[in-house]
């Protein structure tokens, strides 16, 4: 049962700042601490930091790409035109979260600050190059969503920090992403292996660079670069995608006791190919 | 039987309770609360079995706004059904990993909630009996059956963890075995789960020099009353069951569980009524929940299909305590053979104690777990001799005139017509694509079923015709959801020929309504509707009396026909008079009242089986026939398996609603595809639940049940029944995880032995089949 608990919702990011610098916990949706309160989690307060203007806000432009404030819902990340246009792994990722209910109050910002090796929108981020801009008591800073992650339910933030927004630089002219997700049932599921790629390629149909994520199967979501380098350099063919599902393989390492950890496992190299499909499919429909 | 023109009876029928359940209005018991109410909180154990050496509650009852704690000490009373000893608080010892130790009632839910967390338990912690293999070992015995107070019969083994053990034996099987062409075996394994009703439990308890008064949701009022007058010592007429509307039960609710905590509370409040309501974690935690079964099975079968010999042995767990588990054993041996016509059989059910949560009834009563192992077996044996599935089924069915291997002789027999319709309802004649576009793999199969009800049992029913000719209808069967009020409407309004808008259902309270034997076992649509047609009859004949004397007319002249009371005055002119009327003909003013009473029992058609070999030449007034069928996608690279169309055909006997009928049905298939892929209650190595929330338990979600549904809607109809109804409740989920089971069987060739038939497990069921086992990674 949840206890009586003290919010404080603040007005600016300066008094979020000063909140968490005295121990509250910042609250935007509620869709992960709520559920974290309720199993007995106890906070000496949380900081509701969904009314600031500036967290709310989504933009996209077409030198420096996309932002998103860390207060955006999942939802409206979905709805958002550009995001569809030009960073669709990352509509695949947030349409898959929790159910509609959860999407209308689940944030970005949340959604990453949660730490969940199998957040959804992780995978996404780490595959367009985002980088998190982080508020706290000595100002701002930047640092990459890679290593945004450093554990299980474990950030780089420190206890008077927050996450202001995301970036997410412009996309090429010649590109493929997406995302899939594993899932035990069609909604209301926490991913058991997610696969994130994106390829970008040459007018001749050369895999100039690619990402590749995997979720889930790591302390964090993770980018395998040795699966990048498998698709880099030639044109993407069965052989060059069963090599990065090979890498991707390796270098799952899926502990649970929800299901077969060897299912987990193999699912990357199911999941690698349909997902570089997907890709290619969707940059194909784009040239 | 000659089919008749109903008004009602078969029509589509809106159901009273449909608004005020969309929206909102209904009240259920959380939602109700008493004057000067305190509310009550538990503390759980943390073990699944271990001696208690202490409790220490002094600081909880020392914190403002405590009034009461309990503990086993002051409450040990049984409560369990089958065997009294389940106790309401926790006696000496724990027994599963949540069962209640102490009981605190408070002014508030969140004071009762803190001062649990005060209560300190000293625990002897020792190694729990988990599966049902170390629990037949025995090398722990929980309970000593000779001392146990039995409520019913029980045929439990001394010195053993057998509560129950039922046995059929009919001819020689090992004789037939070896003059059989095959002998086929297998082995199939159902896994614990739980209902997840919507509304989980919830009491409120009032004790005072009156009496003990007690609102809940419960499926079994009466039942339940007698449980709690012998608990607390009470005469029956002094404990008061009133049941608020029940947001479902399938099973769950059939017993006592929160009624004697709160009960025992409220005795010592000085009469402050008491109030608890579950939260899901408590539903999972400490509700009742469905046993695992593991069922072996071996077939004796000739070249020709025809089955000579069967053999099962069935282990069922009972959970820590003895509820209804017995009475799922006895009813599901009855099953566990399918529909077939079997010369030689042996069936041994075992019922075992493990130190889990105590399981109890679930929607289909076992008869899912066997209908699961059976047909699975069947199609393993058509597979292996070569034969058509449906062929092979239809060639061993039962029919009229058949008495079966316990000695009963068989009619208004429906399964051959369901096996039909079910199969039509697929297109099975039609041929189709083994691989989909994507490489997925397409695959059918069927599922029958056959059922009994529990028998004997009693119904009865008063009908109050009021001055203005408006009906009260008083009964005991509950309606979870299930639609029970507006059948009840139904029967009525067509045996007494009234307008259906003119019926009233009152609330069940077990200080007026009257006896009812529970809203379980597919039986109410059966039993009550007998009644209800029963009272309309009756007040019919004090009708013909009344309009007699009114008329001057002899009451043998007078008839009822179409609604219409028809006689002639004194000098012999024709009068009439519409039932719908007879509020505008003031003929019920002033006069004695007219109230129809009927009361029924099976009991003299129930012929009780013997203990030794189950024979009975009428074990139950009604057998339940279904056909379920389901065509599947799977993915062979993941596991995953899609339902791409579900047939399902049920012998019902007669339509009462169509509309509740079929949304029995479609829930039903929406269910028993849970149980099939989804649902699976995982217990640690300390038994302790991991999944105790909705997140890890998974029932399928709205995402999950796109697929059409070909409902078809078998009238054979029961000579017994009312209007030859037969009933539905539980058989809409018992075929659903075989027929998918076959279906993936078809597909990809490979045959799960288990349900649920999760994704990671079908996916490595192909991936040995494909490979051998042990070769992870390198395929």
């Amino acid at each position: 049962m949840l206890k009586p608990f003290k919010l404080i919702s603040v007005c600016n990011l300066e008094e979020a700042v000063s909140g968490a610098a005295n121990g509250l916990k910042i609250f935007a949706g509620g869709t992960d601490i709520l559920v974290m309160m309720h199993k007995g989690a106890e906070y000496s307060g949380l900081a509701d930091i969904s009314r600031i203007e500036e967290l709310k806000q989504i933009t996209f432009d077409e030198k420096d790409g996309l932002k998103i404030g860390a207060c955006v819902t999942h939802s409206e990340i979905i709805s958002n035109e550009f995001v569809q246009k030009y960073y669709p792994a990352l509509v695949d990722g947030c349409s898959k979260i929790g159910s509609v209910q959860v999407r209308n109050k689940g944030t970005i910002g949340g959604n990453i600050c949660n730490a969940s090796p199998a957040a959804d929108s992780a995978g996404p981020l780490l595959l367009y190059d985002a980088t998190v801009e982080i508020i706290g008591k000595d100002g701002r800073r930047e640092v990459p969503a890679e290593e945004f992650f450093t554990g299980v339910k474990r950030t780089v933030l420190k206890q008077d920090e927050l996450v202001v927004c995301i970036k997410l630089p412009r996309i090429t002219e010649r590109e493929g992403s997406a995302y899939l997700k594993l899932m035990k049932r069609g909604a209301m599921e926490i991913g058991i292996m997610s696969s994130g790629i994106r390829v970008i390629c040459d007018e001749n149909g050369i895999c100039r660079d690619a990402r590749v994520t995997l979720s889930a199967v790591a302390v964090t979501p993770i980018r395998v670069r040795s699966a990048e380098e498998a698709l880099k350099g030639g044109k993407i063919t069965d052989e060059s995608i069963l090599q990065a599902a090979e890498f991707a393989y390796e270098t799952a390492q899926p502990k649970t006791w929800r299901n077969s950890e060897e299912w987990s496992k193999d699912m990357v190299k199911t999941y690698i190919p349909r997902t570089v499909d997907l890709a290619v499919e969707r940059m194909k429909r784009e040239c | 039987m000659q089919k008749q023109e109903y008004v009602y009876v078969g029509k589509r029928v809106e159901r009273p309770d449909a608004i005020g359940k969309v929206t909102g209005e209904t009240q259920y018991v959380a939602d109700m609360n008493q004057p000067h109410q305190l509310y009550a909180a538990l503390v759980r154990s943390p073990h699944a079995y271990a001696d208690i050496k202490s409790i220490d509650y002094s600081e909880a009852e020392a914190m403002e706004g405590v009034a009461v704690v309990i503990t086993g000490e002051d409450e040990h009373t049984g409560i369990g059904h089958y065997a009294a000893e389940m106790p309401t608080l926790a006696y000496k010892r724990v027994m599963y990993w949540g069962e209640p130790v102490v009981a605190i009632a408070a002014e508030t839910l969140e004071i009762a909630k803190a001062a649990c967390e005060k209560v300190r338990v000293e625990y002897e912690v020792k190694r729990p009996v988990l599966t049902l293999e170390d629990s037949l070992k025995g090398d722990v015995v929980f309970h000593d059956w000779s001392k146990l107070n039995t409520h019913h019969e029980l045929y439990f083994e001394q010195d053993t963890n057998i509560c129950q053990h039922v046995k059929v034996r009919e001819g020689d099987t090992d004789k037939a075995f070896t003059e059989a062409d095959y002998v086929i075996e297998g082995e199939y394994e159902t896994s614990g789960i739980q209902h997840v009703c919507l509304e989980g439990h919830g009491a409120i308890a009032k004790f005072d020099r009156d009496g003990l008064v007690v609102w809940t949701c419960a499926q079994s009022p009466f039942f339940m009353r007698g449980q709690l007058a012998r608990a607390f010592g009470l005469p029956q007429n002094k404990v008061r069951m009133i049941i608020p509307p029940i947001g479902g039960g399938f099973g769950n609710k059939w017993e006592l569980r929160v009624e004697p905590v709160v009960a025992a509370l409220a005795k010592r409040t000085k009469g402050r009524p008491v109030k608890i309501v579950f939260t899901r974690e408590d539903e999972f935690m400490g509700a009742y929940s469905r046993g695992a079964q593991k069922i072996k099975i071996k077939s004796g079968v000739m070249k020709d299909g025809t089955i000579v010999a069967r053999e099962v042995y069935n282990l069922q767990d009972s959970g820590a305590y003895v509820n209804g588990a017995p009475r799922l054993n006895y009813l599901s041996t009855y099953a566990c053979c399918g529909p077939y016509k079997i010369k030689n059989v042996k069936i041994d059910t075992l019922t075992l104690i493990t130190n889990k949560l105590p399981t109890s009834a679930y929607r289909g009563f076992g008869i899912q777990e066997v209908s699961w192992a059976c047909e699975c077996h069947m199609d393993d044996i058509a597979k292996t001799i070569g034969l058509d599935v449906y062929k092979f089924r239809d060639q061993n069915l039962w029919e009229d005139g058949y008495t079966t291997h316990t000695g009963e002789k068989l009619f208004s027999v429906g399964i051959r017509e369901c096996l039909q319709k079910a199969a039509e309802g697929l297109d099975w004649e039609e041929p189709y694509e083994k691989t989909a576009p994507d490489g997925r793999l397409r695959g059918r199969g069927m599922c029958l079923t056959c059922k009994i009800t529990g028998t004997p049992s009693g119904s009865a029913a008063i009908a109050k015709l009021n001055e203005d000719g408006t009906v009260d209808l008083l009964k005991s069967g509950t309606d979870m959801g299930q639609g029970n009020n507006s059948v009840a409407c139904i029967f009525f309004a067509e045996a007494m020929q009234i307008d259906i808008k003119k019926i009233n259902v009152a609330p069940v309270d077990t200080l007026y309504t009257p006896y009812e034997k529970s809203a379980t076992g597919s039986r109410l649509t059966f039993h009550m509707g007998r009644v209800l047609i029963e009272a309309a009859e009756s007040i019919h004949k004090q009708l013909k009396k009344r309009m007699g004397n009114h008329w001057g007319c002899p009451v043998d002249d007078i008839v009822i026909e179409h609604g219409i009371i028809k006689g002639h005055d004194k000098e012999g002119k024709p009068t009439e008079l519409a039932i719908n009327d007879l509020g505008k003909a003031r003929v019920l003013i002033e006069q004695d009242p007219i109230i129809g009473v009927a009361a029924h029992n099976t009991v003299d058609i129930w012929d009780k089986p013997d203990r030794d070999t189950g024979r009975s030449s009428r074990v139950s007034v009604l057998w339940f026939w279904t056909a379920h069928a389901a065509q599947i996608l799977v993915d062979p690279k993941t596991g995953e398996i899609e339902i791409e169309k579900f047939s399902a055909a049920h012998d019902v006997g007669q339509v009462i609603n169509e509309d509740s009928v079929r949304g029995q049905i479609e829930g039903g298939i929406v269910q028993g595809m849970g149980h099939a892929l989804f649902e699976e209650l995982e217990w640690n190595d300390e038994g302790v639940l991991m999944n105790p929330n909705m997140a890890d338990f998974k029932v399928p979600t709205a995402k999950d049940v796109g697929f059409p549904m070909n409902i078809s809607l078998v009238e054979v109809p029961h000579p017994e029944g009312p209007y030859g109804a037969k009933g539905i409740g539980e058989c809409c989920v018992t075929g659903v995880p075989g027929a998918i089971g076959n279906a993936l069987f078809d597909a990809a060739g490979v045959r799960v032995t288990k349900i649920p038939m999760k994704p990671d497990q079908v996916y490595l069921a192909m991936k040995e089949q494909k490979y051998g086992r042990r070769c992870e990674g390198e395929c």
